[in-house]
């Protein structure tokens, strides 16, 4: 089975909190891995470790080896000489619970990134822009309306503006932390379909409160428990239907 | 309860109207004395203002040099404070800590204590101090009286930058640090842009303060006829001083008037300048939102 991440031994802590702790895993590189636990039990955390924003908090302490794969090699992200954080985090996307457009139009909060890569051809960044709004299902919504201020729109908008955001940098892997914790029922079903339709491009990981989103868009899930995996299983080992629901909150 | 909200209410509205009265008094009083002498014989007297305003020749009994010399004064303390008072600020926000930080903004407030007129006085004594040694032909001039200034201003400068980049979201950071950006990115595309607003304040608040006051200049090399500033190293002339100077010792009403319209030039130059700092703000910011 192909990986797209080797965790081994992390442990990170804040303000000597362990918030992660002692966690090794194999996360596969098809389909989306999702990670469940109670609130506060380290979902947030296990992921920023994916692309190395822990340590922008204050009070970071970590250890441990993080490997992901990228492009085509497996890269210990956490050594100085292989990446340099920056070009990680183009590399590895991340979309937040909550949206979080910068505070300009639509149009400047995906070309900005872009721009700000070294070397980058201005006039690319128009065509990525485009296709990443047409991946996320936004194009025909606000192609009249690209320099309007983002936060004008609603929130599964912005939701999506933020992920076509993180595909605009093309990058080889997706982190969500519930992305769609904060939106409505229909908007949810919405961003859950365009995630359904971008897993076989890229490798995902997310964080899922919900059961019924987990066990839809996922093929494998790990369990938190305070810090600790209880369990990781992959959905072929789960039974169909509701059965498999119940022995997922049964793990929760 | 009831009652106490509408207590509150009307002293709101009291302090409110405080506020306005007594601006439109002291702006009413302005223009009553000094709308009726603004004229080009304020500002140039006998001298035909194309020469005045080209140089080629003095002007004696105008306003004119002391226009410019307070405009280049305001320049020059702004070019000083400018890059070391917003940078102390990003450095107080973002990477200072501990006792560090306690020490260097403790050190911002005791900067922004210090009356103007012993800012002037440290300026006096410098310029004794050169004379003594390195440079015996120093003066007092318009470049050390932008100096003293300048130290006088920049702790606005500090404190509104730091302030205003503190206040931003910390979502705002962990945005741009997962899309990639750097340190550097982050501070000019992001941070400085989004506190923007704040900054300028600052820069405002300075520029004021930069115009009106007397008591730094007068130690530091501000004259009564001095002509336009030669350069960097001469005296000068400079509006709040002519008034000062007109207060204390104008002979007749014709020469009081002349200092009210100069309060009411100075007034309205202080004006400008905002309303282009402002104007250029948002520009930047239009600019930066991509916002229509
Ligand atoms: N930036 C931070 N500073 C300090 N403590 C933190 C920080 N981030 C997380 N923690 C702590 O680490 C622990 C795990 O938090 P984390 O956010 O990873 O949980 P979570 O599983 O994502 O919870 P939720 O489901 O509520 O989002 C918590 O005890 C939390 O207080
Ligand atoms: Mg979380």
């Amino acid at each position: 089975m192909a990986l797209c991440a080797e965790i081994k031994n992390l442990s990170v802590s804040f303000h000597g909190r362990k918030a992660v702790s002692q966690v090794s895993a194999e996360l596969p590189a098809e389909g989306i891995s999702v990670l469940l636990g109670r609130s506060g039990s380290g979902k947030t955390t296990f992921l920023r470790a994916l692309n190395r924003l822990n340590e922008t908090f204050q009070g970071y302490e970590g250890s441990g080896k993080v490997c992901l794969s990228l492009g085509g090699k497996m890269k210990d992200i956490y050594s100085a000489d292989q990446l340099t954080p920056t070009d990680l985090r183009r590399k590895v996307g991340m979309v937040f619970q909550i949206p979080n457009p910068l505070p300009m139009s639509i149009r400047r909060n995906i070309m900005l990134p872009l721009q700000l890569i070294p070397g980058f051809n201005r006039s690319k960044a128009e065509d990525r822009m485009e296709t990443a709004l047409k991946t996320t299902g936004l194009w025909e919504e606000v192609k009249d309306r690209l320099d309007t201020p983002a936060n004008r729109f609603s929130g599964g908008q912005q939701q999506r503006l933020c992920l076509a955001r993180t595909l605009a940098l093309e990058p080889e892997i997706l982190l969500l932390d519930e992305p769609t914790a904060s939106l409505d029922k229909k908007s949810s079903e919405l961003i859950e379909d365009y995630l359904i339709s971008l897993k076989n491009r890229y490798s995902m990981v997310m964080v899922s409160h919900n059961i019924r989103q987990a066990l839809k868009l996922g093929s494998f899930f790990i369990f938190l428990r305070e810090g600790k995996i209880v369990t990781a299983i992959s959905k072929k080992e789960l039974p169909e239907g509701k059965e498999a629901e119940k022995i997922m909150s049964d793990l929760l | 309860m009831d009652a106490r909200i509408k207590l509150l209410r009307i002293l709101a509205w009291l302090s409110a109207f405080f506020v306005i009265c007594s601006f439109l008094m002291l702006i009413g009083f302005l223009i009553y004395h000094g709308a009726p002498v603004i004229n080009t014989s304020l500002f140039f007297g006998n001298t035909a203002p194309l020469e005045a305003i080209t140089g080629s020749r003095p002007v004696w009994d105008g306003i004119w040099p002391a226009f410019i010399g307070t405009l280049c004064l305001v320049g020059l303390t702004m070019a000083i404070s400018l890059l070391p008072g917003i940078g102390c600020g990003i450095y107080l926000a973002r990477y200072s800590e501990g006792r560090k930080k306690e020490m260097l903004s403790m050190a911002v407030d005791l900067l922004a204590s210090v009356p103007s007129i012993v800012m002037g006085l440290f300026g006096f004594v410098l310029i004794l101090f050169l004379r003594r040694t390195l440079a015996p032909d120093a003066t007092t001039c318009i470049s050390l009286a932008a100096f003293c200034l300048a130290l006088l201003v920049m702790p606005a400068l500090v404190v509104t930058t730091r302030s205003s980049i503190e206040s931003l979201p910390d979502s705002l950071v962990t945005t741009g640090i997962s899309l990639g950006f750097t340190e550097q990115q982050m501070l000019l595309h992001i941070l400085i842009p989004a506190a923007g607003k704040g900054i300028l304040g600052g820069i405002m608040l300075a520029m004021g303060r930069a115009a009106e006051d007397t008591a730094v200049i007068m130690l530091t090399g501000v004259v009564v006829n001095s002509g336009l500033p030669a350069g960097l190293g001469s005296k000068f002339e400079a509006l709040p001083f002519l008034i000062f100077y007109t207060a204390a010792q104008y002979t007749d009403q014709e020469e009081l008037l002349r200092g009210f319209g100069a309060a009411m030039v100075l007034l309205m130059l202080s004006a400008a300048l905002l309303y282009a700092a402002s104007k250029l703000q948002r520009t930047m910011e239009k600019h930066w939102k991509g916002a229509r």
